[in-house]
């Protein structure tokens, strides 16, 4: 089971079994610790009903009481595609310099 | 140090705990990172700051004001560039390979905070370098707080054009760098890389970035290149920021393209909230308005920002001023720094380094009623928790200085006699 958390302004943003987008952080112990995900995650109060765990905290990093379970379903792309990386921006580079 | 520091936390309270005037220090065994080194604290004291500037201690803001001016424009580096000894493009994984700190207990990610972030303006082609935490959010990207010029404006006018802003953040910096890169300068103002130049005694050495369009500093530890993606925002933070509180923002967010670094670099931490912080903003940010003061305001003579308050609150010495002219150096101080929220000026007399001192000049020489300045509906600086919510403030300034009679003479021992005592009580404080 992994540990997962997120950030959110309130309770009502984290609506139970409906597909949600969340930026969450690995809780899992090591060197990857607090990095994040863009996921499609389904999230509910019942903690048996999802494989993961997640915590929730708010804006200035208190932790919520309410725990959750969480299931992620896929991963986000967050950076548009205009913009990832190529080989056609080092030629571009290149030239320019 | 000795034993394994864990990045995550211990490296911080390392640092926390080493307070004003402590050893610069070199954590040499990191976990997760073998082979890399963590350095820190390595301005956390005049002494040092004034060395580094080949300045005597009690002259350091007026070395400081004097070599700024000079200006000494940077130069192609000769040879092969030390940061270039590793090159690492394309996919980076930025927490594989630098040990980020994560500071507080609270703070969302591991966050640099030691970075000088160099950019140039599209339109004018102007340098622009600034401190600015990044937080580590995983694989290439990294979250970054722009609140301030130039990056903020290179940025905007990037994104209204639909494009991304090129950046390269130098870690590992010599303490030159850092101080010019916090210097505030006008949008007409000089380039701060001559600064850095100027205050170093020697022009700083810049190489071609690999992945961006500008220069880098050859000599740095390391270099992460990247850029900032125009119309994508995410929540970044909550950290721990130098006010002493949690802050969180909708930020941009930068793409790494490259990571080039020495072959054995040590990353360099800075812990928010420290003495460190409070220097490096002491030094930059206070003298460069001390400076400013002083062509503004005859009889100004010392200027410290208050140690913990994140440049909110400034304490100036003054020495043959008015009443009014107090005030109305109040007034300047208050309405020349947006940051600034609390001005107390105080006669030479008085250590503005010792808080002890200004507390009882406050005590004694400070008539409420009549010594207070308040200016209302003023610019809250935005990591300011107390104007947080509607980004208006309001400042406030304490005339402490003396009346003129002599009920006001600061009691003094003879100096011979003080001399004689500092000579034995330093030795007796040795080491303790």
């Amino acid at each position: 089971m992994n540990l997962w958390e997120v950030y959110v302004n309130s309770l009502a943003d984290l609506p139970q079994d409906v597909e949600l987008t969340l930026s969450i952080r690995t809780l899992n112990e090591g060197k990857y610790k607090y990095t994040y995900s863009r996921v499609a995650a389904k999230v509910s109060p019942d903690l048996d009903r999802y494989p993961d765990r997640l915590q929730v905290r708010f804006g200035r990093g208190q932790l919520s009481d309410k725990k959750f379970s969480i299931e992620i379903l896929g991963e986000k792309q967050i950076v548009p595609e205009k913009y990832a990386w190529g080989e056609a921006d080092i030629e571009f580079l290149a030239r320019s310099m | 140090m000795p034993g394994e520091i864990d990045p995550k936390f211990e490296a911080a309270a390392f640092l926390r705990e080493l307070r004003d005037g402590g050893p610069a220090v070199l954590f040499e065994t990191v976990k997760g990172y073998p082979g890399a080194r963590v350095c820190g604290n390595l301005l956390a004291s005049r002494k040092r700051l004034a060395s580094a500037l080949g300045s005597a201690e009690d002259r350091l803001a007026e070395t400081y004001l004097k070599l700024k001016e000079r200006g000494l424009p940077p130069v192609a580096a000769k040879g092969e560039a030390p940061v270039k000894e590793e090159i690492k493009t394309g996919a980076v994984d930025l927490l594989s390979i630098l040990p980020v700190l994560t500071h507080y207990e609270r703070d969302a990610a591991p966050f640099i905070t030691a970075g000088v972030v160099l950019s140039k303006d599209a339109e004018s082609g102007r340098r622009g370098m600034g401190i600015h935490r990044m937080m580590a959010k995983g694989g290439n990207r990294l979250g970054i707080f722009l609140a301030n010029p130039p990056l903020s404006q290179f940025y905007a006018r990037a994104e209204a054009a639909n494009r991304p802003l090129e950046i390269a953040v130098a870690l590992g910096v010599d303490p030159a760098m850092l101080l010019a890169s916090v210097v505030r300068v006008g949008p007409l103002g000089p380039d701060k890389m001559e600064i850095a130049g100027a205050l170093r005694g020697e022009p700083v050495e810049l190489t071609d970035g690999e992945t961006v369009a500008m220069e880098v500093p050859a000599r740095a530890e390391i270099v992460i290149e990247g850029r900032v993606l125009p119309g994508l925002r995410e929540v970044e933070g909550p950290f721990g920021e130098n006010t002493g509180y949690y802050f969180s923002n909708v930020s941009p967010v930068m793409e790494v393209t490259a990571i080039t670094h020495r072959r054995d670099f040590i990353y360099p931490g800075l812990c928010p909230w420290t003495a460190e912080v409070d220097n490096l903003l002491s030094l930059a940010a206070g003298t460069e308005l001390l400076g400013q003061l002083q062509t503004m305001v005859s009889g100004v003579v010392d200027l410290e920002l208050a140690a913990g308050t994140a440049g909110f609150s400034a304490v100036i010495a003054v020495r043959g001023c008015s009443k009014t002219e107090v005030r109305r150096l109040i007034h300047l101080t208050l309405s020349l720094d947006k940051r600034l929220k609390m001005a107390t000026v105080v006669d030479d007399d008085v250590n503005i380094r010792e808080a002890r001192e200004v507390a009882w000049a406050m005590a004694t020489r400070f008539r409420p009623d009549r010594d207070t300045v308040i200016i209302e509906g003023m610019e809250g600086y935005v990591i300011d928790p107390s104007s947080a919510q509607s980004g208006v403030g309001a400042k406030i300034g304490f005339d402490a200085t003396r009346g003129a009679g002599p009920e006001f003479d600061k009691i003094a021992v003879p100096a011979e006699a003080m001399t004689k005592a500092k000579a034995i009580a330093g030795k007796l404080m040795e080491g303790r």
